[in-house]
C-alpha cells in the first residue's frame, strides 16, 4: 500500500471530480414504498390474490355481467334441491333459487360489508391509536384503558349480545353489522398504531421539523404517520379477511345481513336445511367465501414480507 | 370462541357452544348475554394465564416496572 492509505478522502488530484460527483439527479430517489412494490411485483403470492381480488371486485361492482338470472326471481319449489342444468351450473337451492346466481350477487354485500369495517376500523383505530402513542401521559392511559375493555370481547361473542338490542334486531342493515364489527375490532388496529407511532416519534426528522416550525399535531400528520403506515395497511389487509369471515358468521347465525340482501353468510344458512340430502348447495357459497378470505389473507402476507426491511435480504 | 357456536351448532355437539346457538336462533336475550358471560370470562382468563406464562416462559419480560 502506499501513502494513500492515511487518506479518508480520496486526493482530488487523483480522482477526477465527475466520477465523484456523478450522482444521478434524475432519477427518482428509492423509498420503502418502491422498494416494497418493486419485491411484490415478482412475488407469485401476490399476482395470484391480486388478480384474484380484481375479479372479485368486478364480480362485485357488475354481478349483471356474470349471471343473467335475477337472484331472488323465478325461484320455483318444483327445482327443490335440483341437480344443475343447462344455465344454472350450480343447481338450485332448498328454495328453488339459482344458486350460482345468488353466489355471484353475494359477492356485493359480503365485500361491502368488509370494505366499509376496515374503512370504519382505520379511522378510529388510527386515530384514536396515533393520540395516545404520540402524546403519551393521561391520554395514553386512558385511552389504552378503553381499548382494552373492547380487546376483552371477542368479535363474535361481542356482537351477540349486541345485536340482542331492540335497535340492531328491528334495524338489520349493512351498516348496524359494519357498526358492530367496528365498534368491537378497533383496538387492535390503535393498538399496532400505537406502536407503530411510539416507534417513530423520536426520530431525529420529527425533532428537525419541529425544530424547523411544524406544530406538534402537524408534525404528526405530516411526518409521524406516513412513517408509521407499513404496519397498519398490513393489518388493514388482513382484518379485510377476518371481517368478511365475521360477516359470514353472524348472517348464519341470523343475527347479521338481513334475508333480504344476498350473502354468502345468509345462503350457507339456507342451506344448511338441506347439508344431508344435497351438501352442494352449501359448499358454493362456503367456497366463494373460502376464496376471498384467502386471497387477503395472501395479499396481506406478501404485503408484509415485501414492507419488512429484514427480510429483504433474498 | 366464535367459532365453537357455528361447529357446535353444525354439527350438534351437545356443549355450550351449541346452547348459545339455539339461543341466538330464538333470540332468548338473557340466555345469550349469561352464556357470553361466561364465555368471556374463559377468555379473559386464559389470556391473562398466557401473558403470565410469558413472563415465566422467558424472564426476560418483566411486567413490574
Amino acid at each position: 500500500m502506499t501513502s494513500n492509505n492515511s487518506h479518508f478522502v480520496a486526493p482530488i488530484d487523483e480522482t477526477p471530480l465527475l466520477a465523484t460527483d456523478a450522482v444521478k439527479t434524475d432519477q427518482a430517489p428509492l423509498s420503502l414504498w418502491s422498494d416494497a412494490w418493486r419485491k411484490l411485483r415478482r412475488r407469485p403470492l401476490f399476482i395470484i390474490s391480486a388478480l384474484l381480488i380484481l375479479a372479485l371486485t368486478v364480480v362485485a361492482l357488475f354481478p349483471g355481467l356474470f349471471t343473467s338470472v335475477p337472484p331472488n326471481e323465478g325461484c320455483e319449489l318444483a327445482n327443490s334441491e335440483g341437480g344443475p342444468t343447462a344455465g344454472h351450473p350450480f343447481g338450485f337451492t332448498f328454495q328453488g333459487c339459482d344458486v350460482y346466481s345468488r353466489v355471484i350477487h353475494g359477492t356485493q354485500a359480503s365485500l361491502s360489508v368488509g370494505i366499509l369495517s376496515v374503512l370504519c376500523v382505520l379511522v378510529i383505530g388510527v386515530t384514536i391509536g396515533a393520540l395516545a402513542g404520540y402524546y403519551g401521559g393521561w391520554l395514553d392511559s386512558v385511552l389504552a384503558r378503553l381499548g382494552d375493555i373492547f380487546f376483552a370481547l371477542p368479535l363474535i361473542l361481542g356482537a351477540l349480545v349486541i345485536t340482542q338490542l331492540p335497535f340492531f334486531r328491528e334495524n338489520k342493515s349493512v351498516w348496524t353489522v359494519v357498526f358492530v364489527i367496528s365498534l368491537l375490532a378497533w383496538p387492535q388496529m390503535a393498538r399496532i398504531t400505537r406502536g407503530a407511532v411510539i416507534e417513530v416519534r423520536n426520530a431525529d426528522f420529527v425533532t428537525a421539523a419541529q425544530a424547523l416550525g411544524v406544530s406538534k399535531f402537524g408534525a404528526l400528520v405530516r411526518h409521524v404517520l406516513p412513517n408509521a403506515l407499513a404496519p397498519i395497511i398490513v393489518l388493514a389487509t388482513l382484518e379485510l379477511g377476518v371481517f368478511i369471515v365475521a360477516e359470514a358468521t353472524l348472517s348464519f347465525l341470523g343475527i347479521g345481513l338481513p334475508q333480504s340482501i344476498m350473502s354468502w353468510g345468509n345462503d350457507i344458512a339456507g342451506a344448511q336445511a338441506s347439508i344431508r340430502t344435497s351438501p352442494e348447495i352449501m359448499l358454493y357459497p362456503a367456497a366463494a367465501l373460502s376464496i376471498t378470505v384467502l386471497s387477503f389473507i395472501m395479499l396481506g402476507d406478501a404485503v408484509r414480507d415485501a414492507l419488512d426491511p429484514k427480510s429483504r435480504q433474498r | 370462541m366464535g367459532g365453537a357456536i357455528v361447529t357446535e351448532g353444525i354439527f350438534n355437539v351437545p356443549g355450550v357452544g351449541n346452547k348459545l346457538y339455539q339461543a341466538v336462533l330464538r333470540s332468548e336475550g338473557p340466555t345469550i348475554v349469561s352464556i357470553v358471560s361466561v364465555l368471556v370470562l374463559v377468555f379473559v382468563v386464559a389470556n391473562l394465564l398466557v401473558d403470565l406464562l410469558y413472563a415465566w416462559l422467558d424472564p426476560r419480560i418483566r411486567y413490574d416496572q
